[in-house]
């Protein structure tokens, strides 16, 4: 049926509401303490959706499935990926699996080599046109307004970093609260990510300039597909902003 | 408190933060799958909430009886995810089976948006990530094993390892679809707002 045909197993007797609430409690109990089995299952899992788009389930299991899978985005996009895949996309982005030789090959190959030379000057110039973009478009720049231990930012406040972007600066709004040894700033993007430490001390004064560091160490998903590791040690200053008084975080990461 | 209590948790996932930051994500992206294959309508909501639970239990001094943090923390989140479990099922979330299960209008078939979804996100990919994708889907039958002979052998790898790769090409597919699909919604939801 599949490739490692998921039938029987205990992970398609999960899905399929087959299996003993025993079962199921010792399934997932194993899932969250064993990262290995976990990735074996998720393997299962393609291989069982796959058989879904193939139409090769039963029709009751295939609801069954249909119905676990729809009900969530995440499912759903599952679904949308396994029947995609099965649909054979190639034809869409002119991928030829099987090349075969022709004689007119070496002469093609020089055309490919003269037309490369353009695109490689032309890929060049449009990558740093697009970085260029992104600047303008996405400054990797978001303005935290933390009024509570446990501050949230709405959607739109939401940070996206660019994959290319090689520098972060983050503002936190400390105005209104208690001097803390430690408060901490999530980012959130596709999936939630701990843990930025912000040492907030007393406000310094004119005498005294206070010198901040934060330490820095996330990984970041950027718009779900590639991520980038942000670490490294900020180094800030108080800014005045109108009645505000802001701790501006500046970091190369 | 609850930010105590995810100082916490961490530290019980890893004594250096960086991977306790890694070991955290990945504890959530189980839990969302476990979550998935429960048939919830909001995954990643739950999640939170779960660990969320778990880190301000923590923060108010649940004692840990374990050699093994790492396990700890995982049965502990494994007991808060069955509490949510139970919850909504009181909050008659679940159907009769069991399961949260909230079908979605538009059941399991596809449609071209969906499909566009997907084909935008393989542009999205690196060329060499798109190309191992289709190739490793392309055909049927006899033709496909063949297929995929013949990628392991042109990247001089094992059929599992390609299999891996694949795997990995695929969840990244998915999660870009996620946010696509979540996007439409969002866009419709305006649309019949306005």
């Amino acid at each position: 049926m599949t490739d490692s045909s998921p039938e029987g197993t205990g992970f398609r007797r999960i899905l399929s509401g087959a299996a003993t609430e025993g079962e199921r409690l010792a399934f997932e109990e194993r899932i969250l303490a064993d990262p290995d089995f976990f990735q074996s299952m998720e393997r299962e899992e393609a291989d069982l959706l796959d058989a879904w788009a193939r139409d090769e389930l039963p029709e009751a299991e295939s609801h069954h499935l249909e119905a676990l899978f729809t009900a969530s985005i995440e499912g759903r996009a599952k679904l949308t990926v396994a029947r995609g895949l099965q649909e054979d996309r190639a034809h869409s982005f002119q991928i030829r699996p099987h090349r075969t030789r022709r004689h007119w090959l070496p002469i093609a190959a020089c055309l490919v080599l003269v037309v490369a030379t353009g695109w490689l000057g032309l890929t060049v110039w449009n990558q740093q046109w697009e970085l260029a973009a992104l600047r303008a478009a996405l400054p990797p720049t978001v303005a935290l307004d933390v009024r509570e231990e446990r501050a949230s930012v709405d959607e739109a406040q939401r940070i996206k970093i660019p994959a290319k972007a090689s520098s972060l600066l983050l503002k936190i709004d400390l105005a209104g609260l208690p001097p803390h040894d430690r408060y901490r700033v999530r980012i959130l993007d596709a999936a939630t990510v701990p843990v930025y430490e912000v040492a907030y001390l007393p406000a310094p004064t004119a005498e005294e300039p206070l010198v901040l560091s934060v330490s820095v160490s996330a990984e970041v998903l950027v718009d779900g597909r590639s991520s980038v590791v942000l670490e490294g040690l900020g180094e800030g200053e108080w800014v005045e902003l109108g009645e505000r008084r802001i701790w501006v975080v500046r970091g190369d990461f | 408190m609850e930010h105590i209590g995810y100082q916490k948790l961490l530290s019980l996932l890893a004594s250096d933060p960086h991977v306790a930051s890694r070991a955290y994500q990945d504890l959530r992206r189980r839990l969302i799958q476990l979550f998935v294959w429960r048939g919830a309508a909001i995954p990643q909501d739950l999640a939170d909430e779960t660990l969320s639970r778990v880190a301000r239990r923590l923060g108010e001094g649940e004692e840990i009886r374990s050699d093994d943090p790492f396990r700890y923390c995982c049965g502990f989140a494994f007991r808060v995810f069955h509490e949510k479990i139970r919850e909504a099922r009181r909050e008659r979330e679940l159907r009769e089976s069991g399961e949260f299960l909230i079908p979605h209008s538009e059941a399991g078939g596809h449609d071209d948006s969906r499909l566009g979804c997907l084909d935008d996100c393989l542009r999205h990919l690196r060329e060499k990530s798109r190309k191992l994708i289709l190739r490793y889907y392309h055909g049927d039958g006899r033709a496909k094993i063949d297929q995929r002979q013949q990628l392991a052998d042109e990247l001089d790898i094992a059929q599992a390892a390609l299999r891996n790769r694949a795997q990995r090409v695929r969840a990244k597919l998915v999660i870009c679809v996620e946010g696509c699909l979540e996007n439409q919604q969002r866009s419709a939801s305006a649309v019949k707002a306005s």
